[in-house]
C-alpha cells in the first residue's frame, strides 16, 4: 500500500514538474536577481516594478521574436552567497539566456564568475564598483554608472564650486563604499582639498552617533555619504540630532531624495546635496515626454511609492535585453551576447551604448533638497 | 579629546540602555524557560511596526501607541508560547531553537508582506532639535529612550524581586520542579515569562524605532547585540542582562571612536570571544549545567 502510495506522488510530481515546463515553453525567460528581502529590499523591489513594467508594455507589443518574454525573479539579498545561488538556480533550474542584477558590487563581483562559467550574459543594472567592468569581460555588460566615472565627473564640482576642502566620508563597508571612497577622494585631492576622515559602516548599521561625534571635533567642512536608502537617511537624521548642520553634506550614487526626505525628515534634511543618476524632477533636455510617461505609468501602477533611479535602470535593463534578444533573432546566450555589443538605446536613463569595456555613459546631476523639496543644482557632464 | 570621550560614553549609554531592554527579555526566557529564542528580534521589530501602525495610520498618542505596541506583541509572544513551545516542554533545546528560529522566519516575512520594504519612520510629538548642554548634544527622543527604557527594567526587577508572581518565577528558575511540587503552577509561569520578555522587546524596538527608522529585517542585528549581552552578562542573568548591555553600548561608542568604526560590530565578538576563553559563565553569571 505505501509502494503505491509513493509510486503515485512520484507520478504526480513529475506530473506537475512537467506542466511547468510545458506552460514555460511559449515564453523568452529572463533572468533577474535583486534584493527582495534585508535592509535593501526597498530599491531591490524598485528594480523589479521598473522591469515588470517594461515587460508588460514589450509584451503588449507582441513581445520579442513572437514571443511573450518572462521574467524569472531570484532574490540575492544584496550578498554574494545568496546571489550566486540565485544566479545558479536561475541557469540551472530555468535555463534563462540572460540575466539582469545582482544590486551590489559586492553581490555582483560574486555572480561574474559563475555567468563566465556558463557563458552567459549579464546585465548590471546598479552596481557602481569599477571592478564590476575593470577588468572587463566579454560577459558583463552594465547600464549604470561607475565610480570612475563618478570620480572623474564631479572633479570639477566638488573642490571649485561646492566648496568640499576638507572632506569626511561616511561609506558602506562593502566594494561600493570602497570605490566611492577612493575614486571621490582622489577628485578631492586633485583639486587641493583634503579628506581628514574616513568612516566604514557594516550594511544595516543604525547607529553613527559615534562616527559622527568624531567627524564633528575633525574639523571636517563636509560629509560624503554613500550606503542604501535607509542607511543614508539614518545618517542625515543623526547629523541634525548631533547639531553638525553646519556642515555640508551629500549623499552619493542616486539616492532619491524624496526617499530621504520622507525617512530624515525634512527640517533634518534641509540643505542636503544629492547626487543623481536618473530623477523624476530633472529629465535632461528631450527626455522630458518619455520621462514624464514613465513617472504618470509608475505611479499609476504604485501609487504610495515615489518612482526613482532603481525602477528606471530596471526598466533599461529589460528593454535593453529585449532589443538585444530581438537583434540576436534567437534567445540564445552567444547570440545575445554579440548583439549586446551593438545595442544602441533612447533610455530614461540615458543613451545607452557600451564602449569597448561594456560600460554605459547614463545621465547625472547635483541637487539639493530644499525645504522638503529637491531642487536642480546642476547637470554634470 | 574630554569632551568627545564624554560624548562618546552618553552615546554608548542611550545605546547601551536599549541593548539592555532587549537582553533582559531574551535572558529571562532563556533563564527561566532554557528556550534560546531566536524570535526575540522579531518581537522587537514588531514592537516598533506596532507603534508605527498606532501612531502614523490610526493617529493615536505616541505614548499611548507605544504601551499598547507593547501589549499587543505580548498578545503574539503569547499565542506563540501556548501554540508553538508549550508542546515542546520535555524536548531537547535544539528542537526549541529550530522552531523560534522557524518562526522568526515567519514572522519576518509576513511583516515584510503586510508592511512592505520601505523602511518608515514613527513620527514623535515633539521636536527633534539637537539639545545643546555645554559642549554635548542630545535629542528629547533619546532622553524619552533612556528615561522609559530604566522605568520598564525597573518595572519588571521589582515585580521579580517583590511580588508573588516573582517569588514563584524565581522558584521555577531555581529548581522546576520542586517549584512543581510547591504547587506553583509551572507552565503559567512559562507562558508569562515568556509574554513578558517578548513584551521588554517590543518596548525596544518602538523606543529604538522612534530614534532610527523600522523596517522588517531590523530584528537581525537587535537580536545579535542581545546575545553579545547575554553570554557578556551571564545567561539568565538579569542584572548582569543590564550592566552588559551598557558594557556594550559604551565599548562600542568608544571603539568606534578612538579606534575604527569599521570595527564596531566586531568589538562585540571580540568581548564575547574573551568572556568564553576566560570566564564562560559570564562576567556576572554563576556556572551552571544545561
Amino acid at each position: 500500500m505505501k509502494g503505491i502510495v509513493r509510486i503515485v506522488a512520484i507520478v504526480f510530481f513529475v506530473v506537475v514538474l512537467g506542466c511547468g515546463s510545458v506552460g514555460a515553453q511559449g515564453a523568452i525567460k529572463i533572468g533577474i536577481i535583486e534584493p527582495l528581502t534585508g535592509p535593501a529590499a526597498y530599491d531591490g523591489q524598485s528594480v523589479v516594478e521598473g522591469a515588470r513594467m517594461a515587460e508588460e508594455e514589450i509584451n503588449a507589443k507582441g513581445g520579442v521574436l513572437g514571443k511573450p518574454i518572462r521574467l524569472v525573479v531570484e532574490d540575492g539579498k544584496a550578498d554574494p552567497a545568496e546571489s550566486v545561488n540565485a544566479a545558479e538556480k536561475l541557469l540551472v533550474r530555468d535555463q534563462v539566456p540572460v540575466i539582469m542584477g545582482a544590486w551590489a558590487s559586492s553581490a555582483t563581483l560574486a555572480v561574474i564568475p559563475v555567468m563566465k562559467k556558463n557563458t552567459t550574459p549579464l546585465i548590471v543594472e546598479t552596481a557602481t564598483s569599477l571592478k564590476v567592468t575593470d577588468p572587463p569581460s566579454e560577459w558583463v555588460y552594465r547600464i549604470c554608472s561607475n565610480s570612475a566615472i563618478d570620480g572623474l565627473l564631479m572633479e570639477k564640482y566638488l573642490v571649485p564650486a561646492l566648496g568640499f576642502k576638507k572632506v569626511a566620508f561616511m561609506a558602506v563597508n562593502n566594494d561600493f563604499g570602497r570605490a566611492v571612497v577612493s575614486f571621490w577622494g582622489e577628485a578631492v585631492k586633485k583639486r587641493g582639498g583634503t579628506v581628514v576622515l574616513t568612516e566604514y559602516h557594516a550594511p544595516g548599521e543604525i547607529n553613527f552617533a559615534p562616527s559622527l561625534t568624531k567627524i564633528s571635533t575633525s574639523g571636517a567642512d563636509s560629509i560624503i555619504i554613500t550606503s542604501d536608502i535607509q542607511t543614508a537617511s539614518n545618517i542625515i537624521k543623526q547629523t541634525y540630532e548631533l547639531g553638525l548642520t553646519k556642515i555640508k553634506r551629500m549623499v552619493t550614487n542616486g539616492i532619491p531624495s524624496e526617499a530621504i526626505v520622507k525617512l530624515a525628515g525634512a527640517e533634518d534634511s534641509e540643505g542636503v546635496l544629492v547626487h543623481n543618476y536618473w530623477v523624476p524632477f530633472a529629465p535632461p533636455k528631450g527626455k522630458e515626454a518619455k520621462n514624464k510617461q514613465f513617472v504618470e505609468r509608475y505611479t499609476a501602477r504604485y501609487p504610495n511609492k515615489p518612482v526613482d533611479k532603481y525602477a528606471a535602470f530596471g526598466y533599461d535593463g529589460i528593454c535593453v535585453i529585449a532589443q538585444a534578444i530581438s537583434t540576436a533573432r534567437a534567445a540564445d546566450p552567444g547570440k545575445i551576447k554579440e548583439a549586446l555589443k551593438k545595442t544602441k538605446i533612447d533610455g530614461l536613463t540615458g543613451n545607452i551604448q557600451f564602449d569597448d569595456k561594456n560600460q554605459a555613459r547614463p545621465y547625472s546631476s547635483v541637487s539639493r533638497i530644499e525645504k522638503g523639496k529637491p531642487r536642480l543644482v546642476f547637470h554634470l557632464n | 579629546m574630554l569632551t568627545e570621550v564624554l560624548q562618546q560614553v552618553i552615546n554608548g549609554l542611550i545605546m547601551g540602555s536599549t541593548y539592555a531592554l532587549t537582553a533582559v527579555g531574551l535572558t529571562m526566557i532563556f533563564g527561566m524557560m532554557h528556550v534560546v529564542n531566536f524570535t526575540h528580534g522579531e518581537f522587537y521589530m514588531l514592537g516598533g511596526f506596532f507603534a508605527f501602525q498606532l501612531t502614523a495610520l490610526l493617529q493615536l498618542n505616541y505614548y499611548l501607541s507605544v504601551a499598547l505596541a507593547i501589549l499587543a506583541v505580548m498578545a503574539v509572544g503569547f499565542v506563540c508560547e501556548r501554540v508553538l513551545l508549550a508542546p515542546l516542554r520535555e524536548k531537547s533545546i535544539d528542537t526549541t531553537v529550530l522552531v523560534t528560529i522557524g518562526l522568526s522566519i515567519f514572522l519576518q516575512n509576513l511583516a515584510l508582506l503586510y508592511w512592505g520594504p520601505t523602511p518608515k519612520s514613527i513620527p514623535l510629538p515633539f521636536s527633534n532639535m539637537p539639545l545643546r548642554w555645554g559642549p554635548m548634544v542630545l535629542t528629547w527622543s533619546r532622553i524619552l529612550a533612556v528615561v522609559i527604557t530604566f522605568g520598564l527594567i525597573v518595572l519588571v526587577h521589582l515585580l521579580i524581586q517583590k511580588s508573588l508572581l516573582g517569588k514563584a518565577m524565581r522558584a521555577t528558575f531555581q529548581e522546576k520542579d520542586a517549584a512543581r511540587l510547591a504547587g506553583i503552577d509551572v507552565e503559567r509561569i512559562y507562558a508569562l515569562t515568556f509574554t513578558l520578555g517578548a513584551g521588554l522587546a517590543a518596548g525596544a524596538g518602538a523606543l529604538l524605532g522612534s530614534i532610527f527608522l523600522i523596517y522588517p529585517s531590523m530584528g537581525n542585528i537587535a537580536i545579535l547585540k542581545a546575545f553579545i549581552v547575554v553570554i557578556l552578562g551571564g545567561m539568565g542573568n538579569f542584572l548582569g542582562a543590564i550592566a552588559g548591555g551598557l558594557i556594550l553600548g559604551v565599548a562600542e561608542g568608544l571603539g568606534a571612536g578612538f579606534v575604527s568604526s569599521g570595527y564596531k560590530d566586531a568589538i562585540g565578538f571580540v568581548l564575547v570571544i574573551l568572556i568564553l576563553m576566560f570566564r564562560p559563565s559570564g562576567l556576572f553569571g554563576k556556572a551552571r549545567r544545561l
